[in-house]
């Protein structure tokens, strides 16, 4: 119990701080967290309408009856979730080295505050552009609430995993870091974020269903919209990718920590 | 008491490990003040770190039961894009459960420092001896069984120098003990009773000042140490 209110009070310190430095200052960074996905949103819909001749093209267009709109936020966001939280959790030892002084503090509790700090934003988030949506008569239901919300929370859960492997990877080889940053943008192409998995040809389907991201992004959509049925997307393969990357991330800083935070 | 038991620590160099210490096994009774004396490199700091848990050694272990503070050095510590108030702040609420008492602390941080206006501005803007005293006055303010200190008793002016004796003093009386990493002799033998000297990967302990003297004498100034602790030919 004592260590218990201890975390939680170290935590909520690390979250304050982070908060901070963060949006404090110059608050660019919270204007960047909503510019980025509405940018993006509206390049995408523009290539669409140069596509269709005209931007009205791009935005009424259906991507298997769901709105073109709709679909790429439904894609962006739990997107954004999972490539935010992996980059913050992954500069976490870096950004916090000076605080690992105080003996209170240990590394979880920063890598613990940076997540929840990016499950803060993405509910903000959500709620911004879903709303922002709705008020420009981009209307839908949501098929299964409850199934969406834990489709995200896995997710949520498998960021932290992979964050908690790369920020231990890059900390033991630096050189690591560009060759992460390219897996990102790959990731973002290759993840369903602007396309259905139903748009790929079948027989080259084989191709993208390794990618466990893309996975997770089209079961969310599923949960979310009604006719939208994905057959090639397995809830057994992202349950047992959240496994294993939490497994990986946590026995890494198991064993790694105590190195890491030792070299100077 | 601090036991350090069979404690190995090396660092990764292009040659190499370079090993500061090798299966250093020493205990530091119960109450006593210790001086850490060496030149630069001996691993003095090193030491500290190990003690205040911001490195951890290699092999072997560092076994105690008292609170032992963070390493209070010209250096570390921070995070320097926090203010000094916000940094206050912050290890005050990592560290103290009561909110009074947080606010008590941060106001006599505020005044000890003397820091004036350059409390509210970012950490990264002082000069070391300002974060010297920040990293000082901040470990003060909380009790600790174990204070560490690297080298900051000699920060600031005459008025800096003599209040921070006299609060060091006085956590003494109060029954904490320090750990104190310095190049001056004198300072150590004000505070401490116990010397401990890092050579050639071994910690040596002595008691009595003269046989420090004569040995810091012999090892420090006629300088083989770095020779016998780097390559060896």
């Amino acid at each position: 119990m004592r260590a218990l209110t201890q975390l939680y009070r170290v935590v909520i310190a690390l979250l304050v701080r982070e908060l901070k430095t963060r949006f404090g200052k110059y608050r660019l960074g919270f204007i960047w967290a909503f510019l980025e996905p509405m940018l993006l949103m509206s390049v995408f819909i523009g290539i669409r309408g140069i596509m269709a001749g005209s931007i009205r093209g791009g935005i009424e267009r259906f991507i298997y009856h769901i709105e073109y709109p709709l679909f790429l936020a439904s894609g962006l966001l739990p997107f954004f979730l999972f490539r935010h939280s992996v980059t913050q959790l992954m500069n976490t030892i870096t950004a916090n080295r000076g605080l690992f002084a105080y003996q209170p503090v240990k590394p979880i509790d920063a890598f613990l505050a940076r997540w929840f700090l990016e499950g803060l934003i993405f509910i903000v988030l959500w709620i911004f552009i879903f709303g922002a949506l709705y008020k420009l008569n981009f209307t839908f239901e949501i098929k299964n609430p409850l199934g969406l919300i834990a489709m995200y929370f896995l997710f949520y859960l498998f960021s932290f995993g992979i964050g908690l492997i790369f920020s231990i990877a890059v900390e033991l080889f630096d050189e690591l870091r560009n060759i992460i940053s390219i897996i990102m943008l790959l990731l973002f192409f290759l993840s369903g974020i602007f396309f259905s998995i139903l748009q790929i040809p079948e027989r080259y389907r084989i191709f993208l269903l390794w990618n466990p991201v893309l996975h997770f992004i089209e079961l969310c959509r599923e949960n979310m919209f009604y006719l939208y049925e994905i057959e090639d997307c397995s809830y057994l393969y992202v349950i047992i990718a959240t496994l294993v990357s939490l497994f990986l991330g946590l026995s890494l800083y198991k064993l790694k920590i105590h190195e890491v935070i030792s070299e100077r | 008491m601090i036991e350090l038991r069979g404690l190995t620590k090396f660092y990764k160099t292009k040659n190499g490990r370079h090993y500061v210490y090798r299966n250093v096994n020493v205990i530091f009774p119960e109450g006593k003040n210790i001086g850490v004396i060496g030149p630069n490199g001996a691993g003095k700091s090193t030491l500290l770190r190990l003690i205040g848990k911001i490195e951890y050694p290699n092999e072997g272990k560092i076994i105690t039961n008292k609170r032992i503070s963070f390493p209070v050095g010209f250096q570390g510590g921070f995070q320097g894009s926090l203010t000094g108030r916000e940094l206050a702040k912050f290890v005050m609420n990592v560290y103290l459960t009561d909110e009074e008492e947080c606010k008590e602390k941060i106001k006599w941080i505020y005044e000890f420092t003397e820091l004036g206006r350059y409390f509210d501005m970012p950490v990264k803007t002082y000069s070391t001896g300002m974060r010297a005293r920040l990293a000082f006055g901040i470990s003060m303010a909380l009790d600790f069984d174990y204070y560490l200190l690297d080298e900051v008793t000699a920060v600031g002016d005459a008025e800096f120098k003599r209040k921070s004796h006299h609060i060091l003093q006085e956590k003494l009386t109060k029954g904490a003990n320090i750990i104190l990493a310095s190049h001056s002799l004198e300072l150590v033998k004000k505070f401490c009773d116990l010397i401990v000297i890092p050579y050639k990967g071994d910690i040596i302990l002595f008691t009595n000042f003269k046989e420090v003297e004569e040995f810091y004498q012999k090892v420090c100034f006629e300088g083989p140490i770095f020779r016998e602790n780097g390559d060896r030919t």
